[in-house]
């Protein structure tokens, strides 16, 4: 199958880390801050939840902060690397009609930059939040592992969202309406607890919040996803990479002609 | 070891008219007509074989389908219908400065230009001096690519690009750059490449500055051959059909 052949290749990666070394130098080239500037969306972010959500929602405001920090950076970086990998065939629309290398290339050398803002922002705020409210786990050194089946379920949903974008120009602009509707509807910045025991198997139709109930829980509280967690995200790597295959086999033929 | 070998039989390439497309999805939403797609075509019909040995100039005029049917060739462009078969590496020279950056050096330049191209297996530190010396910028290459003349850039282009090995080299037309003397140099690497590339495929609008490098002469016209033959005969067929001298 040429898919796997190509899927199988170490230079199909190196290339991805090639071109996604480029964008992160485009990106924070002459930059006073740098990658810092990962940081400091979300931090402006997290400040501003910090201060109006527990007065609004009426919940506990102690731990608060951290978990924030756990779920709103990786909510960043899923939302990021959404939006951002809808919009990499066209955005590089010039190189692509020229070039020979798999055009999945580029959605995934999106991720791939968005990957290592995550970690940079990771790094400084959970040291921030192990200083200030003691939260320091050591389980939180198994956070690659586990980003492992999540990575596997967004991978081929962003390379099927890069190719529809050819065909549809209106759809970037969706995803990112969209990933505004699904930042509410994922228990982001309010915690699940809220909500009464038995409304809450609602959110398990929710892939974002499958993708990110591992990993905030991880970083906030060191706990380990339980198997029926895993489960869940195994179930969404096979629909995922199910329906994104179908819709990436009848997109990739004459895409080239779309941009 | 399979030869190296090119067989297209009746093969048609249609681009798409995307501004036509979204303005019929506009239209659908109005309620004023259907989404369609408009095609436009762009080879139509064409047969072509090539084996070892072969040295092919195409000529034509603009649009007559010349660069389509390397971008066929070179699995850029899928074909709507017909029979391809590709054996053998394709090294298509069709694009200079491909995925050039202009933050980078010169140096790293040469390696994402690697990457673009499908061919980071070919890269080697090794190759990367000879592409450097061949460029003869020096120790600009660690400079980056924005503060380099329009010459620079196009010598490191021309070197990155040139600097394959391939079973079957395809050229868009000419590639030659830069001052004088590196004229004649690239023009004298292009001629060892063609000559030594097992298949060489150029494409030019005179067959003039290519007939001593060829050993077959296709002419094409509306995204068809028309014809196929000795110099002669295609330069007269091109004089009297194309240019209508």
């Amino acid at each position: 199958m040429k898919e796997a052949k190509i899927f199988l290749n170490k230079y199909y990666y190196l290339t991805v880390l090639i071109i996604a070394r480029n964008y992160i130098t485009r990106k924070y080239q002459d930059s006073y801050l740098g990658t810092l500037w990962t940081l400091i969306s979300p931090a402006t972010q997290i400040t501003i939840y910090a201060f109006v959500m527990p007065r609004i929602m009426k919940f506990p405001s102690e731990a608060y902060v951290p978990f924030l920090i756990s779920s709103v950076l990786f909510w960043t970086f899923l939302n990021n690397a959404i939006v951002a990998s809808a919009a990499s065939i066209t955005s590089n629309a010039a190189t692509i009609t020229r070039c020979l290398v798999s055009k999945t290339i580029f959605p995934l050398a999106e991720l791939v930059q968005h990957l290592y803002s995550f970690f940079i922002a990771v790094a400084i705020g959970y040291t921030f939040s192990c200083f200030a409210y003691g939260t320091f786990n050591i389980k939180v050194l198994l956070l690659p592992l586990y980003l492992i089946p999540v990575l596997m379920a967004l991978i081929p949903v962003l390379i099927a969202f890069a190719f529809i974008t050819v065909y549809i120009k209106d759809f970037k602009e969706l995803i990112a309406i969209l990933m505004n509707f699904a930042f509410w509807a994922t228990p982001i910045i309010y915690p699940i607890e809220i909500f009464p025991e038995d409304k809450r198997f609602i959110f398990y139709f929710n892939p974002f919040y499958l993708m990110i109930k591992p990993i905030s829980g991880l970083l906030f509280r060191g706990d380990i996803p339980s198997y029926m967690d895993m489960l869940r995200l195994g179930i969404l790597i096979i629909v995922s990479g199910a329906v994104s295959y179908a819709i990436y086999r009848k997109l990739r033929r004459n895409f080239i002609f779309y941009l | 070891m399979t030869e190296t070998s090119i067989v297209l039989k009746d093969v048609y390439v249609n681009g798409i008219d995307t501004n036509a497309r979204a303005a019929g999805v506009k239209a659908f939403f109005l309620g004023k007509g259907k989404i369609q797609s408009v095609k436009i075509p762009i080879l139509r019909g064409v047969t072509f074989e090539a084996k070892h040995g072969d040295k092919i100039a195409i000529i034509g005029k603009n649009g007559s389908g010349k660069s389509s049917l390397l971008k066929v060739i070179s699995g850029i462009y899928p074909i709507e219908s017909g029979y391809k078969h590709i054996s053998g590496t394709v090294a298509p020279l069709i694009e200079m400065g491909l995925g050039f950056e202009p933050e980078l050096s010169g140096i790293k330049n040469i390696k994402l230009s690697f990457a673009y191209r499908g061919k980071l297996d070919l890269y080697s530190k090794k190759l990367e001096e000879e592409i450097i010396e061949f460029t003869e910028l020096g120790d600009k290459i660690f400079l980056p690519l924005k503060s380099y003349s329009s010459g620079m850039q196009a010598r490191l282009a021309f070197s990155c690009t040139v600097f394959q090995d391939p079973d079957i080299l395809l050229l868009d037309e000419v590639l030659a750059v830069g001052d004088q003397g590196f004229v004649a140099k690239s023009s004298k690497l292009i001629k060892e490449r063609f000559k030594t590339a097992p298949i060489a495929i150029i494409v030019h609008h005179s067959i003039d500055q290519v007939k001593d490098l060829c050993n077959r002469f296709i002419l094409m016209d509306g995204g068809k051959i028309i014809a196929e033959g000795t110099c002669d005969d295609i330069l007269e067929q091109y004089r009297k059909t194309i240019l209508k001298i």
